[in-house]
């Protein structure tokens, strides 16, 4: 179950989902945070990582690379329990499609 | 200490391995060899817009690490992870680096350190001459062979957009190119090279 905090956070990422303006970075990890049984992890240099129980990246935050256009903006990718991709909605995605990448405002 | 990152490794220069993916590892005596779907930078030679719904210009790209003297893969969460399409593949590389003469891979999946000769990116498809363009055809999308009859070959594969298309080389039209093509079914054994000209048409040379 997810603390106040954590429900809040999320409340806030569906609005700037609805709206069309970007989750923000610390919302998501506001809300990771509060999921029962996940933990952060981060390898020197890497992307953010929330892993849960039975060891499935169900989020990712990344930066993103001025090297490689398109991914110069920071994003989020999404797991469900099954360790499928999934987006904000929770539908199921391919890992090269768009919605596998959806942009957020990076302000952690 | 000697740091690199890996873009700064000959041939690396135009992928983005933080967002490509990991399709399989393979560890041989004589190589050690990462299967990925690798993302094109714009200034990659084979760069092309990405296809309509995907993020990135994808290709499938072997990296591989010619005669590896010392080789440890420590598997942290191997658990593939299944797509839509019921392909899997193993998430991303996070980090690839040398330092310290070894070079080091980390993701999910885990982490390799190895010391081997220079990496090297290694394209998996097949050049397509589709009129004045060319384009490239991943190797494994090629899905069957057919004989329709003795002494012609047909050919079945995908092109980049999922199309299933087809080509055809007859002997009696070309027998050069039809024992080209033998050898390429021979899992392209011989030094042969494949050159499709047109989206139908098939001709075998060997370089």
């Amino acid at each position: 179950m997810a603390s106040i905090k954590g429900r809040q956070a999320w409340q806030r990422i569906i609005q700037a989902f609805i709206t069309g303006t970007q989750p923000k970075a610390s919302d998501l990890k506001i809300w990771a945070k509060s999921q029962n049984g996940w933990q952060q992890k981060q390898t020197l240099n890497g992307p953010l990582k929330y892993v849960d129980k039975n060891g499935f990246t169900r989020l990712t935050l990344k930066q993103g690379s001025f090297r490689t256009p398109g991914s110069q903006n920071p994003h989020v990718e999404l797991r469900n329990h099954k360790n499928q991709r999934i987006d904000l909605q929770g539908n199921l995605v391919s890992r090269k499609s768009v919605e596998n990448h959806t942009p957020i405002h990076w302000d952690i | 200490m000697q740091h690199l990152n890996y873009w700064q490794f000959p041939g690396f220069e135009h992928i983005y391995l933080e967002d490509s993916y990991v399709l399989g590892i393979e560890a041989k005596k004589a190589s050690v060899k990462i299967l990925l779907e690798a993302v094109l930078t714009e200034k990659h030679p084979l760069y092309s817009q990405p296809l309509s719904g995907e993020r990135y210009c994808y290709r499938r790209m072997k990296i591989k690490f010619p005669k590896p003297q010392s080789y440890n893969l420590v598997p942290q969460n191997m658990s593939p992870i299944p797509n839509p399409d019921g392909s899997i593949d193993l998430g991303n590389i996070d980090n690839f680096f040398l330092a310290n003469g070894k070079y080091h891979l980390l993701g999910e999946w885990g982490e390799i350190t190895l010391v081997s000769d220079s990496p090297e990116l290694v394209i998996d498809s097949i050049l397509v001459k589709n009129g004045d363009n060319p384009i490239y055809i991943d190797k494994d999308k090629i899905q069957a062979v057919e004989w329709k009859r003795k002494g012609a070959i047909e050919l079945l594969y995908q092109n980049d957009l999922g199309n299933l298309l087809s080509a055809h080389v007859d002997r009696s039209k070309d027998a050069a190119a039809f024992e080209a093509a033998l050898a390429y079914l021979g899992e392209l054994q011989g030094g042969f090279v494949t050159h499709f000209t047109g989206i139908t048409e098939l001709t075998f040379s060997k370089q």
